[in-house]
């Protein structure tokens, strides 16, 4: 028994990072697998369970389940309570790609018949809130953050990647990853380098995404991540911060008070660039110019040069709903300007917990490799 | 440790050929000739220089082809006569920072396989 858990734990140990989930699962293979809890792993950057199943020769085969973060999850109605060791349950999943023991978590079925999901099955939550009007602060102006005596956040965007607004409807998974390769071209106008790069990283399942190595969201992506985005206004200071629930709790800062943006050419490139936001009327411009190379600034790979610059649009048309526009202008990766967005929806009374995305990472290969 | 040191380089995700690029071409078997590329990509064409430095060989072609991943630059030697490069190679491993090129270096009338790697 002990050679066996040793065997285990290892077998297991890859698992235990933060990568894309069409990387190391095949949507294509699903699996059902009943058995008993033997571990329930709490934790970030992914939730596992690993469950005993007896296979069809009597053997017991332990299995890991891999689900997305806490954050996530506990959006989806889950919590560290929600299962104990020596459940008996039922799981529907994806196969690990690599034919291990391992599958991503969709469902599991407790034997009291209660069925939690993988937020990507589970419906989206709803708000109570869903009358009231769009926030103000006392001047008229619209809140896009948390107003007194509220909790809450921004997150389920209703796009999973940055589509230019007349491409019509293109499928993709949550990752972004095409269902038909031969959309490539109709995501965005590329130049060939970039469709080239663009679908290279398609066709590899984003195995390369600088986000598994714990790489910030810079750019739009900051409003597709999976664990949501607070925005807190500072009227007072003239400036305002984007709030990440994913990477590691990164920030983005954006200057409110009427400073002039430096050139591209005299800016410091970094991954959330520099930010300067004003309001037309219900809807705050932010432009952003000076990213650096070594992020993607889209969930799918769309490649971008430090020529980047953005314009971006934010409105919130009633309180659940926040409106994001973005124009990406980068002459090195683009043949023109073009124009995407997505709406997220209001995560009600629930603060985003802490979350650090490297926590139990043991893809120490992969970083190092970046 | 290792991992510490590693991430300063930073991923670059942008054009794959940015950056200074270390290898060494072979015009006879048994020779190896150390070069450095840089290339830059400005938006819409490739700008670089072979060997940077009082010797180095401003790049008068470089072009990446997006459909193969393959990479033909030309230049020529700063001697009183100058000898004209040529190369030809592939770009591979292109998700990794350490990318490669691998091909065939011509220099006048020499001739050998080179390779170089993105620093």
């Amino acid at each position: 028994m002990k050679t066996f858990v040793s065997g285990m734990v290892l077998a297991a140990l890859p698992l235990l990072a933060h990568h894309s989930f069409s990387a190391e699962y095949d949507e294509k293979k699903p699996v059902t697998l009943k058995g008993t809890v033997s571990k329930f792993d709490w934790s970030n950057p992914h939730v596992f369970f690993y469950l005993d199943v007896t296979d069809s020769s009597g053997k017991i085969v332990n299995w890991a389940l891999e689900w997305e973060s806490r954050i996530e999850l506990k959006r989806a109605g889950w919590s560290q309570d929600s299962l104990k060791v020596g459940d008996t349950v039922t799981v529907e999943g994806s196969l690990a790609r690599d034919g291990s023991k391992q599958a991503e978590g969709k469902s599991v079925t407790l034997a009291s018949g209660k069925k939690l999901s993988s937020p990507n099955e589970a419906q989206a939550p709803k708000s109570n809130a869903a009358a009231k009007p769009t926030p103000k602060w006392p001047d008229g102006q619209v809140r896009l953050g948390i107003g007194p005596g509220e909790l809450g956040y921004w997150a389920s965007p209703s796009a999973a990647s940055l589509v230019e607004n007349t491409a019509g409807n293109i499928r993709m998974n949550r990752e972004g990853i095409l269902a038909n390769i031969a959309d490539a071209g109709k995501v965005a106008p590329f130049q060939p380098w970039a469709k080239g790069l663009y679908e290279y990283r398609q066709r590899n399942l984003l195995k390369d995404d600088p986000m598994a190595s714990c790489l910030p969201p810079g750019g739009p992506r900051q409003f597709q991540v999976a664990n949501g985005v607070e925005i807190l206004e500072q009227p007072e200071r003239k400036r305002m911060f984007v709030m990440s629930g994913g990477g590691n709790r990164n920030w983005r800062l954006i200057y409110m008070d009427g400073r002039e943006q430096p050139k591209l050419e005299d800016a410091t490139s970094t991954y959330f660039g520099d930010a300067v936001g004003k309001w037309d009327g219900a809807t705050l411009v932010v432009n952003t110019l000076g990213f650096n190379e070594r992020f993607w600034f889209s969930n799918g790979g769309l490649p971008h040069t430090e020529a980047l610059k953005l314009t971006e649009r934010f409105s919130r048309p009633d309180f659940n709903t926040l409106k994001y526009e973005v124009t990406v202008d980068d002459p090195g990766a683009y043949t023109r300007p073009w124009t995407g967005g997505w709406t997220l929806r209001w995560v009600p009374d629930q603060e985003i917990e802490e979350y650090f995305c490297d926590d139990y990472n043991r893809d120490q290969e992969h970083a190092e490799g970046k | 440790m290792v991992y510490l040191a590693a991430l300063p380089a930073g991923a670059q995700e942008g054009f794959p050929l940015n950056g200074s690029w270390h290898g060494e071409w072979s015009p006879t078997p048994s020779q190896k000739v150390p070069i450095l590329i840089y290339m830059k990509w400005d938006t819409k064409n490739i700008t670089g220089t072979i060997n940077p430095g009082a010797k180095g060989m401003p790049l008068k072609v470089a072009t990446l082809d997006p459909s193969k991943w393959t990479v033909h630059l030309e230049a020529d030697t700063k001697d009183a006569t100058p000898v004209h490069i040529v190369v030809d190679g592939k770009l591979d491993n292109l998700g990794s920072y350490n990318r490669t090129i691998t091909g065939t270096w011509t220099q006048g009338t020499m001739k050998g396989d080179f390779k170089v790697t993105r620093d």
